[in-house]
Formats: C-alpha cells, sequence, structure tokens
C-alpha cells in the first residue's frame, strides 16, 4: 500500500506550473515592452525639450547682446576682431547657459553668435545650439553739407577758419581716409559775417530748419541725449583716462573718469586705451569748453563756448549759439549750430576742418547695433 | 488487486482534463493574441508620435530662416499643402571678392554642406555707405561650378566660390561682407503605396523625383497657413510673417481600437514659425 501510494504522488505533476511560468513570461514580456516603448517616448520628448530649451537660450543670448549693445567693447573692437563673453548661466535654475561671441566683420557689421547650451545636474552637455545674428551700427544720419551748418547768423574771423574740403585730422591717416567728396565750407538759412578778408563760400539752404538738428534719420537729439555716454555741465577740460593694466593684461580705458571725452591723438604723450572710446557727450544746458581734446559726438542744449584751445573729433551740435573763447579751438569733422533768433555765433578763433571720416567713425563708435534690416537671422547648428 | 484499480484513467478524468487543457489553452492563446497586438499598437504609436514630433521640429527648422525683401523674398509657391522656397544653407563673410570668385572664410562658415553650383545660389551683401543702413543690399549671384579651396589676402583658409560678379557689384562689396547661400526646394504632401507622405527635393538642383521626409500621414496631413504680422491670412509672400505647420499623421497599419475594432490610429501637431527674417520696421 505505501509503495503504490507513492507511485501516485508521483504521477500527480500536472500543467499548472508551467502554464503559470508561461503566464509569468507573458505578462513579464509584456511589461517590458510596455515600459520600453514609454521610455523610448520619454526619451525622445526629453530630447526635443532640451534641443528646444538650448536653442531658446541662444536666442536669449543673441537677443540680449544686441538689446544692451556694449559700445565701449564691441564698438571699439578692431575690423575682424573678437571678443567672447562670459557665459550666462541664470537661466532655467542654471540648467541652460548661453555663450556669446562677437567678430567684427567691417567697419559697421558685426556676426553676433550665440551658443545656448542645456546641462544636466552633472553639467553634461545634453544639447547644444548655435544661433547667429548679423547686426550692424545704426548711426545717426546727421545732414552734413557743409564744415559749418548754421541755422542763425554767425560771425567767423576768417574764410580760411572753415574747410569745407574732406580732410583726415592730425594723426589719423592712413586708417581714416582722407580724399571725399568736399562739402561747402558753410551751409547756412542766414547772413555769414566775415571780421577779415572774403567771405567763403555759401550754401545757401533756406530750408535748412529745426530738424537739421534734432532729427537725424532714424533717432533724435533727444533720444541722443537720453542715450549719451558722458553728461557735461559748466566748464569743463576733458581728457583721456586708462585704468592701470592688471597682470599681464593692457590697460584699458576709463570710461567712468569724468571728463574722459575718449583720445584722438597718438603718440607721446596719448592715452592709447582710449583711441576706440567714442562717447556721445550731452550738455543739458550751456557748456564751456575750456581746453582739453575729446572725440565722440558732443551735443550740446545750450550756448556752447569754445576756448582754450580745445580740440575735438566728430560731429558737434549745438542748439544754441556757439562763441569764441580766449584761445579759441578747433573742431574736426562738423558743426551743426541751430543758432537762436537773437544774436549771432561768435566763431573767430575756432577752426571748423570737415573730415567725413571724423564724423563716420563717431558716428559709428558711439552707436548701437541692429540686426540687419534684411536676413539677419541665422541657425549655425 | 489493489494496484489494477490505480492504473489509468477513467473516462470522466479524462474528460474533465481535457476541458480543463482547452480552458487553459484558450486562455493562452487569446493572453499571446492579446500581448502581441498591444506590442504591436505600441509600436506603431511609438513610430507615429516620433513622426509627427520629427515633422513639427524638421519643417519650422527648415521655414525659420525664410525672409523676403529687396533681394525677392525667400517664399516662391506658397500653398496649403505644398511650399517652394530658397533654403539658406550657409553663412560666411567674403575676404575677397573677385569679378569669377567669391572667397569664403572658413574659420567664419558655417553650413550644412559644402556650397556648390547649380544647387545654390548666394547673397551677397553690399554696405555702401557705413554710416548708413539706407543703401544696404543683398545681392543675389549663382555660383557657377563646385568650390576649391582657397585663401584669403591674410592667409587664412578660404573656400573659393567660382561665379560672376558684375563690376558695379563688385565696385561695391568691402573685405568680409556677410555671404549666405540658398538652395530653391520644395516640400509638399504626396501620395505613394496608397499612402500619404511628406517629401521634399531640390528644385535648383534638377531633382525630379521627391524624397520622403516622413509618413505615413492623413490626405490633409501637410498643412500650411500662412499669416501676416496681425496673424491674419496673407496672400502676398511679401506680407508673411510666420506660417502655422500642421502634420496629421496615421499608424502604418490598423491596430486594436477595443471590442475587436481594428483601425489607422491618429495624431497631430501643430506648430508656428515666426520667420526670423521678414523684414524688420
Amino acid at each position: 500500500m505505501r509503495r503504490a501510494h507513492s507511485c501516485r504522488l508521483n504521477d500527480e505533476r500536472g500543467i499548472a506550473l508551467v502554464v503559470a511560468v508561461l503566464a509569468l513570461v507573458v505578462i513579464g514580456a509584456l511589461v517590458a515592452g510596455t515600459f520600453f516603448a514609454g521610455r523610448l517616448e520619454q526619451r525622445g520628448g526629453l530630447n526635443s525639450l532640451f534641443a528646444g530649451q538650448a536653442f531658446e537660450a541662444a536666442e536669449a543670448g543673441a537677443a540680449t547682446t544686441i538689446a544692451s549693445w556694449d559700445v565701449a567693447t564691441f564698438n571699439a573692437l578692431p575690423v575682424g576682431g573678437d571678443t567672447t563673453l562670459a557665459p550666462a548661466g541664470s537661466l532655467l535654475g542654471g540648467n541652460v547657459s548661453y555663450v556669446v561671441t562677437v567678430n567684427r566683420l567691417t567697419a559697421a557689421t558685426f556676426l553676433v553668435r550665440s551658443e545656448g547650451a542645456r546641462v544636466d545636474a552633472a553639467g553634461g552637455v545634453l544639447a547644444r545650439r548655435l544661433v547667429g545674428v548679423l547686426a550692424r551700427l545704426d548711426a545717426p544720419a546727421l545732414d552734413v553739407q557743409g564744415a559749418l551748418t548754421a541755422g542763425g547768423a554767425v560771425d567767423l574771423g576768417s574764410a580760411a577758419d572753415v574747410d569745407g574740403t574732406d580732410v583726415a585730422p592730425p594723426g589719423w591717416a592712413p586708417s581714416c581716409p582722407a580724399g571725399g567728396a568736399a562739402v561747402s565750407p558753410v551751409r547756412s538759412n542766414s547772413a555769414v559775417q566775415v571780421d577779415s578778408g572774403p567771405v567763403p563760400p555759401v550754401l545757401s539752404d533756406t530750408a535748412l530748419g529745426g530738424t537739421t538738428f534734432t532729427s537725424f534719420g532714424s533717432t533724435t537729439f533727444d533720444a541722443m541725449a537720453a542715450g549719451a555716454g558722458v553728461t557735461a555741465a559748466g566748464t569743463v577740460t576733458p581728457l583721456p583716462a586708462a585704468l592701470p593694466a592688471g597682470a599681464g593684461g593692457a590697460a584699458t580705458c576709463s570710461i567712468a573718469a569724468a571728463g574722459n571725452w575718449g583720445e584722438p591723438d597718438a603718440g607721446a604723450g596719448s592715452t592709447p586705451a582710449c583711441v576706440g572710446y567714442l562717447p556721445v557727450i550731452y550738455a543739458p544746458g550751456d557748456l564751456h569748453f575750456a581746453g582739453g581734446r575729446g572725440q565722440g559726438m558732443l551735443l550740446v542744449r545750450g550756448d556752447l563756448v569754445i576756448a582754450g584751445g580745445a580740440r575735438f573729433y566728430g560731429p558737434v551740435v549745438v542748439l544754441g549759439r556757439v562763441t569764441a573763447g580766449p584761445g579759441g579751438g578747433q573742431v574736426f569733422g562738423a558743426l551743426l549750430v541751430a543758432g537762436k533768433a537773437a544774436g549771432q555765433s561768435q566763431l573767430a578763433g575756432i577752426g571748423v576742418g570737415y573730415s567725413s571720416c571724423a564724423v563716420a567713425r563717431a558716428l559709428l563708435g558711439s552707436a548701437p547695433a541692429r540686426p540687419f534690416a534684411e536676413r539677419s537671422w541665422s541657425l549655425l547648428y | 488487486m489493489a494496484p489494477h484499480r490505480t492504473r489509468g484513467f477513467t473516462l470522466a478524468e479524462l474528460l474533465i482534463a481535457l476541458i480543463l487543457l482547452a480552458i487553459v489553452g484558450d486562455v493562452v492563446v487569446r493572453l499571446l493574441a492579446g500581448s502581441q497586438r498591444l506590442t504591436r499598437a505600441q509600436s506603431e504609436q511609438t513610430a507615429l508620435q516620433a513622426s509627427v514630433r520629427a515633422g513639427a521640429l524638421l519643417v519650422p527648422a527648415e521655414l525659420r530662416e525664410l525672409g523676403t525683401g529687396a533681394a525677392g523674398a525667400d517664399l516662391l509657391i506658397m500653398g496649403p499643402d505644398s511650399i517652394t522656397y530658397r533654403a539658406q544653407r550657409a553663412v560666411g563673410v567674403a575676404c575677397a571678392v573677385t569679378a569669377t570668385t567669391i572667397v569664403l572664410r572658413s574659420a567664419l562658415m558655417f553650413a550644412y554642406r559644402a556650397p556648390g553650383g547649380p544647387r545654390d545660389s548666394v547673397l551677397l551683401y553690399l554696405e555702401g555707405n557705413p554710416a548708413s543702413a539706407l543703401d544696404d543690399a543683398w545681392q543675389v549671384l549663382a555660383i557657377s561650378g563646385a568650390p576649391s579651396a582657397g585663401s584669403c589676402p591674410d592667409g587664412s583658409a578660404a573656400l573659393d566660390l567660382p561665379t560672376a560678379v558684375p563690376a558695379g557689384v563688385l565696385a561695391q562689396v568691402v573685405t568680409d561682407a556677410p555671404v549666405r547661400t540658398f538652395e530653391v526646394m520644395q516640400m509638399r504632401l504626396y501620395r505613394s503605396g496608397g499612402q500619404y507622405w511628406l517629401g521634399s527635393r531640390s528644385v535648383s538642383a534638377g531633382e525630379a523625383t521627391i524624397q520622403p521626409m516622413l509618413g505615413p500621414l492623413k490626405s490633409n496631413g501637410f498643412q500650411l497657413d500662412y499669416l501676416d504680422a496681425a496673424g491674419a491670412p496673407a496672400a502676398l509672400a511679401s506680407d508673411v510673417r510666420s506660417i502655422d505647420v500642421t502634420i496629421r499623421g496615421v499608424t502604418d497599419a490598423p491596430v486594436s481600437a477595443g471590442l475587436g475594432r481594428l483601425q489607422l490610429a491618429e495624431d497631430s501637431l501643430r506648430a508656428r514659425v515666426r520667420l526670423r527674417n521678414a523684414p524688420r520696421p
């Protein structure tokens, strides 16, 4: 009996275990397949998300750089030069960052490259995108048709004080080409008086009016005054100033220094670090320019007195009158004087020499950049 | 005598065993078939979503750089399910330009591939007066052959593009003027093998056959809506400021829709592409 019972137990193996294992395998495969497909979909979606975040970061970098154009740094770059800005990584909790490189292509055009990156917590790069924007300096369009543009009566010392021949300022050649089209020595809508000698050729322009001195193409006197890098008042004697060179570095122009209007001179006694600094200087009232030197664009809402052998390189726009003080001075570029209904500008002792290069360099040197009007944007990778 | 009674099964036992086996077998077969259908459906759904997502990425990336302006609109033919356009292919600077060659500086060359004619053409930037943007322009020039290695006047590596530059243009070119290259492409919905696909071909390269990009799609699976600056439909290419791209995909084969029904699954995505190079105010 015991043996027979033992045999029966051995014969009762059945298929339950096999079925259970099979069911487990099928269910396992089902779950694994679902998980794999879901994981694949999730990875695909995440990759798209990371690529999108890197792209948006790159766009943000380019847009921010152009919107907050660093005139002192970018406009001072030599043609062919470039600079890379410190990475900005404050977006999305630090996981998204951009690095911007600015190349100066020509005197007026730049290529702004912005590489956006999405990184993981360990700093590994998950996605990169590089956006390029072609930008050009948005220089104000000054209506310069005379070395001196006078909106009211003017009194010149002699005809030699104003010269419409296009010449480079002393020491600016050969980087500043001369020989462009000459302009009239004087363009005026009023009488021009000369203390001695003949009256210089005058371009009589009755259409000369307020907008000549306040509207400059895409910008205005007020807009430029609002964005001016330097504000001047009272009596000033501007001189360039540089910060001392750091270890292994070169001296940099101290643009925050009071009375620093850039360096127009070269050679001994000059401040080379400020040669590329051409600020917009704004005087909200009267200004007494008593000696010293500067370059850029000078905007004076009141009257301007030039004295003490002061020298300025670039366009000067005065909404009031201009008067020469003791020692007089010199303007290399162009002088635009709106004048006043009563009284005349007394320029005897002030030399005005037209220089298209000085005007263009000043306008470009102080101009912000804007994307090209056409075809500025590109996805570089 | 007991051992004789324990050998074999009774008829009832056999019947019960067979019935149980049939039930278990049926369950297993159903389970396997369901598993197979589910796996296939998941695979089809994944492929469908990947296809639609790829379309929503690829098409905007291709159209985003389109521009308009004095050198002509990049939108050449606007259709509801097709578009012919100038696809931007490279950006760089010309370190030298002669009457027969544009020399592209390699260090500032960004391209999907080396440009060459007649597939590609050049847009050359004419700066004019540096102090004024009013006279700036892009000049379209044909590339007449294959590029070759060259060098810039400063000795750096360059790529020479054979072309013909008119004297009037040559006089306006400045060193390191920006350059773009483009290729005329067509992208459209087409039918092949009973299914709809999104495909593209290079018109400027003379390609006659359209190459598939993604699919299968619905019969209205590629839809383009051209919008002006106010978001209203634009009839003229010069007015287009953005394009709504809609991709509607279907699965390659019918998948289970429950209750034993099989049908094609659908999915769609819409993306609005702002044309980055449309004229700025």
